[in-house]
């Protein structure tokens, strides 16, 4: 992963954001050590206590969970939180920019509906 | 935490002395050139008369250090105003140091300086004298063997030192003095060369000063003499310095 | 524990107050980014906190004490600049075995491998190496002393790209490995910005914004629209900067907590603003810019 400095999102966000998608990758599993704050200021060459602003964000979400001098763990539902966060945030935002859109080019509910609908079979076309 | 590391003044001071010593290492080799062109110069005598009669033609030439000593003493002088220039005080400030270590590794710089200086002058006293015995086949009056007694010796290197270490706290506090304000630049000279001509020949500022220290015949008197008005010298110097600034 | 305290710290030369009035307060352990325009005071506020000059009023602490004439505080502290004085007379070799007799936390080998890395020449003399050269060896210096208080004042002026990013990949690994309070100043923020954890924007002398780096981006938020609604909108708001755009439209930048919800009405959009933009932002002068020249 690439740090964007110029992003308008905070580097302790994009941290924790890549954190979430390893996990949702299955590169940590559950009651697994994630990286330390060390460990992600040496990989990402970040300030370790952006680095920790990132872990703790995930740790109040609890998809985190910390062992007093042990370091962060994945706690069990970790994934279906992520899920679920991803789904009310970034889809609903994703949703409203779509919708936002298609009034913009006059596209009608049901066209906009069947675009999704052919969308969604072209994938799981290619996913067979 | 990184712990604060507790740093003690002498071991300071001792630090920037070597520091000193081994950076301002070229002001020894320009000390042998000066010294060495000092002695070319000795070599004809110093001053010399002569009388004569019809057959016989006596020549009495003076072949001594004194020159050395002088260029030593001008050496000092201005390796004194050297090292008080921003440039010098300022490369101290990458170490560790504060304005009293500074002054303190100084003064011993120069007290190393000025001993180094008053050996090596008197040493080469024997170079004029051996290279006039090679080359003019002189006879020795004054001193009757080539060298001195070592007691002898020891009088004539301190007293060499005193004066160069005298003329190199004089260099400090000039240097300082400049290194203060500007203006000293043109008043020091001014200030020199008016004492020198003002008032009647003997009783001149300059005359009264240089005769206060050479016309003292007890060796001790002179020493303490010497040494008094240097220290005042160097704690007007340190008291001077110790609020100025570190300028990039 | 703090490792820098000031209040009312002042430094004046003539009439003009290069450092005026400026408090602040600094944890020790972090990497403080010290941001201003040029001539800001960035370089003073340095100074008088290396105890190289005495403040002309307030006070300040460096490491518990008063910096200027500190053995202690010189000793725990190196500042490095590009016009920083070493002596010329030493091979820049012989400037580091100086340090290493100087600083009690000097790690030799550490200097040495930096030195062989970015290619030295053992017996060059400070004042003959070029300008990128210079600011190498003088953050070799840096790092390597190991100083609890490290300052480093625009310490990349004349390196090349690649040197500039293993100089900060040095210093985030020595950090890691013995962390420190280390001050790092430059005129742009985004050059160090993954690598400090605080911002301490210096404008006019003094302390304008003393906070974190993800804090300094969620700070400011940019409102774009149509001119006469985005004027109208403003109204009663801190603007930190605006600007007109083609069309009719224009840009602002206002502080994040005074975006209320009624923007949408007013038919306007909301953008993110970066932080070095937003450090531009506010140390530069608020209204106005290069376009305004042009007019």
């Amino acid at each position: 992963m690439i740090i964007n400095p110029d992003g308008t999102k905070p580097i302790y966000v994009q941290i924790s954001e890549w954190i979430e998608t390893e996990i949702l990758n299955e590169s940590f599993v559950q009651d697994e050590k994630v990286y330390s704050q060390y460990q992600l200021a040496e990989m990402m060459n970040i300030n370790p206590a952006t680095a920790a602003k990132g872990l703790t964000k995930l740790v109040e979400e609890e998809i985190l969970y910390k062992k007093r001098g042990l370091g962060m763990f994945v706690a069990s539902d970790a994934k279906d939180i992520i899920l679920n966060k991803r789904k009310s945030n970034t889809l609903t935002k994703l949703v409203d920019d779509v919708v936002a859109e298609a009034n913009h080019l006059d596209v009608s509910e049901t066209e906009l509906i069947s675009m999704i609908q052919t969308s969604m079979s072209k994938l799981r076309g290619e996913k067979e | 935490m990184m712990s604060l590391s507790e740093i003690g003044f002498w071991a300071t001071v001792k630090r920037q002395f070597f520091f000193k010593v081994s950076s301002y290492k070229n002001a020894f080799s320009t000390l042998v050139v000066l010294q060495v062109l000092a002695i070319l110069l000795s070599m004809g005598g110093t001053s010399s008369m002569g009388s004569g009669s019809t057959n016989v033609f006596v020549s009495v030439s003076y072949y001594s250090s004194s020159a050395v000593i002088v260029f030593s003493m001008i050496w000092c002088f201005i390796t004194a105003i050297l090292i008080t220039t921003r440039a010098y005080r300022n490369d101290d400030f990458a170490f560790v140091t504060n304005r009293l270590t500074q002054n303190m590794a100084n003064i011993l710089f120069l007290l190393t300086a000025s001993v180094i200086a008053a050996i090596t002058a008197n040493l080469s006293g024997y170079a004029v004298r051996v290279a006039a015995y090679a080359l003019h086949g002189v006879e020795f009056v004054a001193s009757p063997s080539l060298f001195n007694t070592p007691g002898e010796w020891l009088m004539s290197v301190s007293a060499s030192f005193l004066y160069i270490f005298l003329l190199g706290s004089l260099g400090y506090i000039l240097g300082t003095l400049t290194h203060l304000n500007r203006l000293f630049m043109f008043i020091i000279p001014a200030v020199f060369f008016g004492g020198m001509f003002t008032g009647a020949a003997n009783d001149g500022f300059i005359t009264q000063t240089v005769l206060f220290f050479n016309d003292e015949t007890s060796f001790v008197l002179f020493m303490i003499k010497v040494i008094v008005t240097s220290s005042l010298l160097f704690i007007l110097a340190s008291w001077i310095t110790n609020k100025t600034e570190v300028r990039l | 524990m703090k490792a820098i305290t000031c209040t009312h710290l002042t430094k004046s030369y003539g009439n003009k107050k290069a450092v005026n009035d400026l408090a602040v307060s600094i944890e020790e352990n972090k990497i403080t980014g010290v941001i201003g325009r040029n001539g800001a005071g960035k370089t003073t506020f340095l100074q008088l906190v290396a105890g190289f000059i005495k403040q002309s009023e307030g006070k300040i602490h460096v490491l518990g004490e008063p910096p200027f004439n500190s053995l202690k505080a010189s000793a725990n502290t190196i500042f490095i600049n590009d016009t920083m004085n070493l002596p010329t007379s030493l091979t820049i070799y012989e400037i580091l075995k100086m340090g290493n007799e100087f600083y009690p936390n000097w790690d030799m080998e550490l200097a040495e491998r930096l030195f062989d890395y970015f290619s030295l020449d053992r017996s060059q003399r400070h004042d003959r190496l070029s300008k990128g050269m210079k600011s190498t060896f003088n953050m070799i210096v840096g790092l390597a002393s190991r100083c609890p208080l490290t300052i480093f004042d625009e310490p990349t002026t004349g390196m090349d790209a690649s040197v500039r990013s293993d100089f900060y990949r040095a210093l985030l690994k020595d950090y890691l490995a013995h962390p420190r309070t280390i001050l790092l100043s430059s005129h742009h923020l985004n050059e160090i910005e993954e690598l400090i954890e605080d911002v301490l924007l210096i404008k006019d002398g003094t302390n304008h914004l003393h906070v974190s780096v993800s804090d300094l981006k969620e700070y400011g938020i940019g409102v774009q629209g149509e001119s006469t609604n985005l004027e109208a909108w403003l109204k009663g708001k801190d603007v930190f900067h605006k600007r007109e755009l083609p069309m009719n439209k224009a840009y602002a930048v206002v502080k994040k907590e005074q975006l209320d919800p009624n923007y949408k009405q007013a038919g306007l959009e909301v953008a993110a603003v970066s932080a070095t933009d937003m450090s531009m932002y506010l140390t530069g002068t608020s209204e106005g810019g290069i376009d305004d020249v042009f007019k």
